[in-house]
């Protein structure tokens, strides 16, 4: 590259290339353009398929060209011919034993280039291939890189103006969620509500009826018990304020001979004693007594179902269904109980 | 002598032949122009023959035999002893 910086120096000491007055020959090369004014760095033209071309392997075509006005075809042979014979006889040229060692080494050489030349032409020209396909596909991978370099910046491209369907999906999915949250809150405050609501009209249902069987009870043992007639419906309401089974129990008047707090559940063995102690006492009380305790027994169940439905209503409340309070009788040993009830009642 | 004007910028062949010294004479002598004058001749020499795609012998060959000219042009006054004949 400095020869051209020198070139170029010295293109402008003379002003253009066309100085021939320091060439020989004027016959400029018009395929390569070199220098002329500034360098350009731009593609450079391509190689030129062939050289210059030369006859006898020595003598520039440009020469034959020069004669063929003034002598025609042969001139520049004749030319060749007069001084190859004006150097022997004049001993310009010297035949010495150099001349035919010169002259073998020509022949082979001439016959070497003449078979070989062709093939050891082809041999150069395929490894210049193989560099130039080399160089080719490092262009063409590079090119490919940078294109799809290009390609996937104009995808994202084209993705960003998508994004909104991304965003879409995502405030659906909340909407969704939140939705469902609000339903099942919804349906959380319906259910509790009726809960609470379900809770007192059972609980209603439950003082209805044991007043009813403390009435029928007061009213059959009315002799026996001293309590007066106002007294009968006045302990429902009393009912929902105690807290367990006994407390019930015990707002109920006690038949003589008969511990109400023997009466749950949880304690079989006072219960056995209790009725041992009823069996006992069988003998000096008459029958009432035994029906006493059996009505005890029964209340107890019912009170117990009543202290359970509290219970049930308030701990559980997911296990609730919408029609609860039938299944509910159905479910506590009240069942029995009541209809038993009624079934001595009436 | 109108011609003389522009002799600088003329070709060897476009130059006339009485105003061959003048022409001559017009060349830059200094050693910066004389190698780029080289330099120049060789590009010229080796952008035409040499440096193609298919070169062939002449390329190489045309050196060769300007080399062999020049050593026998040297060894010229040596060889003329050798000389098979005195007269010519």
């Amino acid at each position: 590259m400095l020869s051209r910086v020198v070139f170029s120096a010295a293109a402008a000491a003379a002003p253009c290339l066309k100085n021939a007055a320091l060439l020989g020959p004027g016959v400029l090369q018009a395929t390569r353009i070199f220098h002329t004014g500034r360098p350009s760095l731009a593609p450079v033209p391509p190689l030129p398929e062939h050289g210059g071309k030369v006859r006898l392997g020595l003598i520039p075509e440009e020469f034959f060209q020069f004669l063929y006005p003034k002598t025609g075809v042969t001139g520049p042979y004749v030319l060749g011919t007069g001084l190859i014979l004006y150097f022997l006889s004049k001993e310009i040229y010297v035949i010495t034993a150099e001349t035919f060692s010169a002259i073998s080494t020509i022949g082979l050489l001439i016959y070497v280039v003449k078979k070989y030349g062709a093939s050891i032409g082809e041999f150069a020209d395929k490894l210049n291939e193989q560099k130039i396909a080399q160089l080719e596909e490092v262009k063409q991978a590079s090119i490919k890189q940078i294109q799809d370099a290009i390609d996937m910046e104009k995808s994202q491209q084209a993705l960003v103006h998508k994004r909104h369907y991304l965003f879409d999906v995502q405030r659906n999915n909340i909407a969704m969620a939140l939705e469902l949250t609000y339903r099942e809150r919804l349906h959380r405050v319906y259910k509790e509500v009726k809960n609470r609501l379900d809770y007192h009209i059972s609980v209603q249902n439950m003082i209805k009826a044991l007043s009813t069987l403390v009435y029928h009870v007061r009213n059959m043992y009315k002799p026996q018990l001293n309590v007066s007639e106002s007294t009968v419906g006045c302990v429902a309401p009393a009912l929902l304020s105690k807290k367990t089974a006994k407390d019930i129990v015990a707002l109920l008047p006690c038949p003589p001979g008969v511990n109400p707090l023997t009466f749950t559940k949880m304690n079989d063995q006072k219960r056995k004693i209790g009725q041992q102690r009823s069996k006992q006492s069988k003998q000096m009380k008459n029958d009432n007594a035994g029906d006493m305790n059996k009505l005890y027994s029964i209340m107890e169940c019912i009170l117990q179902s009543i202290v359970q439905l509290k219970h049930k209503f308030f701990l559980d409340i997911e296990t609730l269904q919408s029609n609860m309070l039938p299944n509910f009788i159905f479910e506590c040993k009240a069942t029995k109980c009541y209809s038993s009830v009624y079934a001595y009642a009436t | 002598m109108a011609s003389v004007i522009q002799v600088k910028e003329k070709k060897l062949m476009d130059v006339q032949l009485g105003e061959l010294p003048s022409w001559i004479l017009m060349w830059d002598f200094t050693p910066k122009s004389i190698a780029g004058a080289f330099q120049r001749g060789y590009y010229r020499y080796y952008n035409k023959y040499v440096n193609v795609k298919k070169g062939g012998i002449a390329g190489m060959s045309m050196v060769l035999a300007a080399y062999v000219l020049f050593n026998y042009c040297r060894c010229y006054k040596e060889l003329k002893h050798e000389q098979l004949r005195k007269y010519h």
